[in-house]
């Protein structure tokens, strides 16, 4: 059974995506070590994929208990996302970056959408790396 | 003592592939030898066999079934739930970027590439789906490399030509020496009838599915699911279904 499926509460969210995501590494983990309970839980999502941190924080929580799991604490950051181009090599901030909605939702879902919508604000350049902000990390303290 | 894990995405892409019955990923080392058109026929010959069918158009810079099955790009909107849920065309259950960029252009380099590609994965909603097909891009470089790291059956489609016929061989050698166990070859927009690549194929212990025959008129049907159900080639791949259903183990 997929998780959210027959449970308490039914997500209908992509965050459940990224949540199942990080339960099976978290899960896998808590077999492989034979643990229950975890001192710190971090999770890093980067700020392209513009994810309701609070949401994602306590659906994970909702789903580590239901599978037995305990923990003194989960924390979800954000890591700012930054650009630079390939051609001129200006550096700029998604902060920076004004999107119509629905491009913003675009790269909620598939942050490389991010090429389609957003130019180098210099020189128009399509050609540019995001330096960060498109990171999905955890890192558990046992 | 802390464990980090640097990209959740490919376990949970491992664990939820390993849910479906079978995935089938479509590869060439060269481009124009078919791939999508075969994918998408394969999905409809699939499903008229009784299978629940996804595909995933994965020519992330370049995506064209939708061209292919006729879908404008009102058709293609993003509906949330669980991930992103498929767009059902006539039963088969399509996941494009083309949802995502719309008619926009999506130049990515490597590592994009690879990132965009367990992004599609881990989001697209596959509940219900048993058979996945998954259209690669042209490639003998990173998104193969990606894609045969989870539990798939790669399909080489190749023209009979010397310069497809090449990089076919290429394209074999490699998942030889990445000991991808499954893999199949199948000849398409053939002159000839017989398998050039067969015994080469069985050589490596691999599967020739069979050889598709060019058809000339197919191109007059692309936009029109019905039209290209009535096709020469769809007729074509049918006939080796049986081939696939063998090839896929279920």
């Amino acid at each position: 059974m997929a998780l959210g499926e027959g449970r308490r509460l039914v997500f209908r969210l992509h965050e459940l995506a990224v949540v199942e995501a990080l339960l099976t590494s978290i899960l896998n983990l808590a077999n492989e070590r034979k643990v229950k309970f975890f001192k710190k839980i971090i999770v890093s999502i980067g700020e392209l994929q513009r994810l309701d941190r609070e949401l994602l924080r306590n659906m994970l929580i909702d789903f580590l208990s239901q599978e037995g799991i305990s923990f003194e604490e989960v924390i979800v950051n954000e890591e700012p996302a930054f650009f630079q181009c390939n051609r001129c090599d200006f550096k700029w901030s998604f902060e920076d970056v004004r999107l119509p909605d629905y491009a913003r939702e675009a790269v909620h879902f598939l942050p490389e959408a991010v090429y389609s919508f957003v130019r180098c604000p210099s020189c128009g350049s399509r050609d540019y790396d995001v330096k960060s902000g498109r990171v999905v990390k955890v890192n558990v303290e046992l | 003592m802390s464990f980090t894990f640097e990209d959740p995405r490919v376990e949970y892409v491992r664990v939820k592939l390993a849910r479906l019955r079978s995935v089938l990923v479509f590869v060439s080392g060269k481009g124009g030898v078919g791939k999508s058109t075969i994918a998408t026929l394969t999905s409809f010959s699939l499903l008229s066999r009784g299978f629940k069918v996804g595909l995933v158009d994965m020519d992330l810079t370049n995506p064209t079934i939708h061209v292919i099955l006729g879908l404008s790009l009102s058709d293609m909107k993003v509906v949330e739930d669980r991930g992103v849920k498929p767009v059902n065309i006539h039963g088969v259950n399509l996941f494009s970027p083309i949802m995502f960029i719309g008619e926009n252009p999506l130049p990515l380099r490597g590592p994009s590439i690879v990132n965009a590609l367990r992004e599609l994965l881990a989001i697209s909603n596959l509940d219900g789906v048993e058979i996945l097909l998954v259209d690669m891009p042209p490639s003998i470089k990173e998104e193969v490399l990606e894609i045969i790291r989870y539990d798939v059956k790669p399909v080489i489609v190749t023209s009979q030509d010397p310069l497809g016929l090449w990089s076919a061989k290429r394209l074999l050698r490699l998942l030889k020496d990445e000991g991808v166990s499954n893999v199949a070859v199948v000849e398409n927009m053939a002159m000839r009838r017989d398998a050039i690549l067969g015994d080469y194929v069985r050589s490596l212990g691999y599967t020739h599915l069979g050889v598709i025959p060019f058809d000339q008129e197919f191109h007059k049907t692309i936009g029109d699911v019905e039209g290209i159900l009535a096709s020469k080639l769809y007729g074509n791949i049918h006939s080796i279904t049986d081939n696939i259903i063998n090839f896929l183990g279920v």
